[in-house]
C-alpha cells in the first residue's frame, strides 16, 4: 500500500508538468512510463506502455482549452495494472479509459478556479500581488490533491477491474490484444498525415 | 533587459499556466511572471493597478509567450512613464498573443513535440532490433534511462533555447521587426521538423513491418496481417478527415473485434 500511495504521489506531482509548471516534458506518457517502470521494477512494460499510449494520444493537440486525455495518469494505470499481473493489452486498455475520463475532471477542475477566481473578485481587486501568488501555488496544490486521489482511486480500482477481468473468455483477449497491436498502428498513421502537411519556407 | 531580470523571468514563466482557467486562462500566471518587473517600475496603488492589467484575460502558447514578455516588458517601461499608453500596449498585447500562439502551436505541438516521440520511438527500436518482436522485447534499465535523457535533451534543448533566446530578442525588438519574431525563420524550422518526422515516421514503419512480418511472405498469416494494416489505415484516414480521435477507434476496434468473434 505504501508503493501505491508513494508512486500516486510522484505521479501527481510529475502531472503538474502537463500544464500547470514547466511542460518539460516528464508527463509524457513515453517519459513517465519509463519513470513508473522503473520504479516498479518493470522498464519494458513501462517503455512499451509508455510508447503506445503517447502514439494513441498523439492526433491530439493541446492548443486554447482543449484538453486531450491525461497520458500520465493513463501512464501510471497502464504500468501498475501491468505490475499487478495484468497482460499488456489488458493494462493499457484500462489506462487509456482513466486516462480518457480524468480529461473530464480536469474539465471540472478548471471550471471550479475560474468560479473561486469570481468567488474571491473583491480580495482581488484589493490586493492583486498578494492573490497572484497564494492563486498560482494554490491551484498548484489543488490540482496535486485531485490528482493524487483520483490516481489512487483508479490504482486500487484496478484490481477490482483485473479481478473481473481474469476469469474472461479467450475471444476477450483476442480482441483487446489486437486492438493493442491496432493501437501504434494509428498512431503512426496519424504522425504520418501530421509531418506531411506542407508548409511554405 | 538586465540578467537578473530576464533570468527571473525566464525561471517564473514556467508557471505561466498554473491556476489556468477558463475566464482569464493564462492571466494568473502572466501576473505572476512579470510581477518581479513590475515591481522594479511601480510601486503601491500603481503596482495594484498594473497587476490587475496583467491578469487580464491572457492565452497564447506557453513556450513562444517569452516573445510577449519581452516586448510587453519593453512596453511597460514606456507605459510607466507615460500611462496614456495603456491602449497601445494593449493591443500589441493582443496582436502578440495570437501570433506567438499560432506559430507556436505549429512548431511545438504539431511539429518539435510529435518529432521527439519518433525520434525516441526509432531509438527504442534500434535498442531492441534484435528481439524478435517489439510488442515482447525486453528493455535494460540503462537503454530506458538513455531514450529517457535522449528525448527530453532533444525536446528542451530546442524550446529552452527559444525561451531563453526570445525573451532578449523580443524585449530589444520593435514593432518594425515585429517585436523580435524576425529573428527565427519560423516556417523553415517547422518545415525542416515536419520533414525529418516525416522520413522517421516513414523509416520506422517500413522497419518494423520488414523486421515483423516480411519472413511469413504470402502465408496466410502474412496476408491477414497486410489487410488488418490496410483496414487500420483507410478507418484512420476516415477518422482525421472527420475530426474522430483514434482514442475512440481504438475502443470501437476493441468491441468490433470481441463482438465478431463472439457471434462468429
Amino acid at each position: 500500500m505504501q508503493l501505491i500511495i508513494l508512486m500516486c504521489l510522484i505521479a501527481a506531482v510529475i502531472e503538474l508538468d502537463n500544464v500547470s509548471f514547466g511542460q518539460f516534458g516528464f508527463a509524457r506518457p513515453f517519459m513517465c512510463g519509463i519513470i513508473f517502470g522503473f520504479i516498479m521494477g518493470d522498464v519494458s512494460a513501462g517503455v512499451q506502455l509508455g510508447i503506445f499510449i503517447e502514439l494513441l494520444f498523439v492526433d491530439f493537440t493541446p492548443v486554447g482549452g482543449v484538453l486531450p486525455p491525461n497520458g500520465t495518469v493513463a501512464a501510471l494505470c497502464a504500468v501498475m495494472a501491468a505490475c499487478y499481473g495484468a497482460p499488456l493489452y489488458f493494462a493499457f486498455f484500462y489506462g487509456v479509459a482513466v486516462g480518457l475520463l480524468f480529461r473530464f475532471i480536469e474539465m471540472r477542475l478548471r471550471g471550479f478556479t475560474a468560479r473561486r477566481m469570481l468567488a474571491r473578485q473583491t480580495d482581488l481587486n484589493n490586493n492583486p500581488v498578494k492573490i497572484v501568488n497564494t492563486f498560482v501555488f494554490g491551484s498548484m496544490l489543488f490540482q496535486v490533491a485531485i490528482t493524487f486521489g483520483v490516481m489512487l482511486a483508479a490504482v486500487l480500482a484496478a484490481k477490482t477491474f483485473l479481478y473481473y477481468a481474469k476469469p474472461v473468455g479467450a475471444n476477450m483477449h483476442v480482441a483487446f490484444n489486437a486492438a493493442y497491436l491496432a493501437a501504434p498502428w494509428l498512431g503512426v498513421f496519424a504522425l504520418l498525415r501530421k509531418f506531411s502537411v506542407r508548409v511554405q519556407a | 533587459m538586465k540578467f537578473k531580470n530576464r533570468l527571473v523571468i525566464f525561471l517564473r514563466s514556467l508557471f505561466l499556466q498554473a491556476g489556468w482557467n477558463y475566464l482569464r486562462f493564462q492571466g494568473f500566471g502572466f501576473a505572476f511572471t512579470m510581477l518581479p518587473f513590475l515591481r522594479n517600475l511601480y510601486q503601491g496603488k500603481n503596482l495594484d493597478a498594473a497587476v490587475i492589467r496583467y491578469m487580464e484575460t491572457f492565452n497564447t502558447n506557453p513556450v513562444m509567450a517569452v516573445f510577449c514578455y519581452g516586448a510587453l516588458a519593453k512596453l511597460e517601461e514606456e507605459v510607466a512613464l507615460a500611462p496614456v499608453r495603456k491602449t497601445s500596449w494593449r493591443v500589441v498585447k493582443t496582436f502578440l498573443t495570437s501570433s506567438v500562439a499560432s506559430i507556436g502551436d505549429r512548431l511545438f505541438w504539431d511539429a518539435l513535440r510529435p518529432l521527439s516521440l519518433v525520434f525516441g520511438v526509432f531509438c527504442a527500436f534500434m535498442f531492441v532490433a534484435a528481439d524478435p518482436y517489439f510488442s515482447k522485447a525486453y528493455f535494460t534499465g540503462a537503454q530506458a534511462a538513455v531514450l529517457f535523457a535522449v528525448v527530453l535533451f532533444f525536446y528542451n534543448a530546442v524550446t529552452l533555447y527559444i525561451k531563453w533566446k526570445g525573451l532578449k530578442v523580443a524585449y530589444q525588438g520593435n514593432r518594425e521587426n515585429t517585436f523580435g519574431l524576425l529573428a527565427f525563420n519560423w516556417n523553415r524550422l517547422i518545415r525542416v521538423f515536419k520533414m525529418i518526422g516525416f522520413v522517421l515516421t516513414a523509416g520506422l514503419a517500413v522497419l518494423v513491418w520488414y523486421k515483423n512480418y516480411t519472413d511469413m511472405s504470402l502465408s496466410p498469416q502474412f496476408l491477414i496481417y497486410l489487410t488488418a494494416l490496410i483496414f487500420i489505415y483507410i478507418i484512420s484516414g476516415f477518422a482525421s478527415k472527420y475530426n474522430i480521435p483514434n482514442i475512440y477507434i481504438y475502443f470501437v476496434i476493441t468491441f468490433v473485434i470481441w463482438a465478431g468473434i463472439y457471434f462468429i
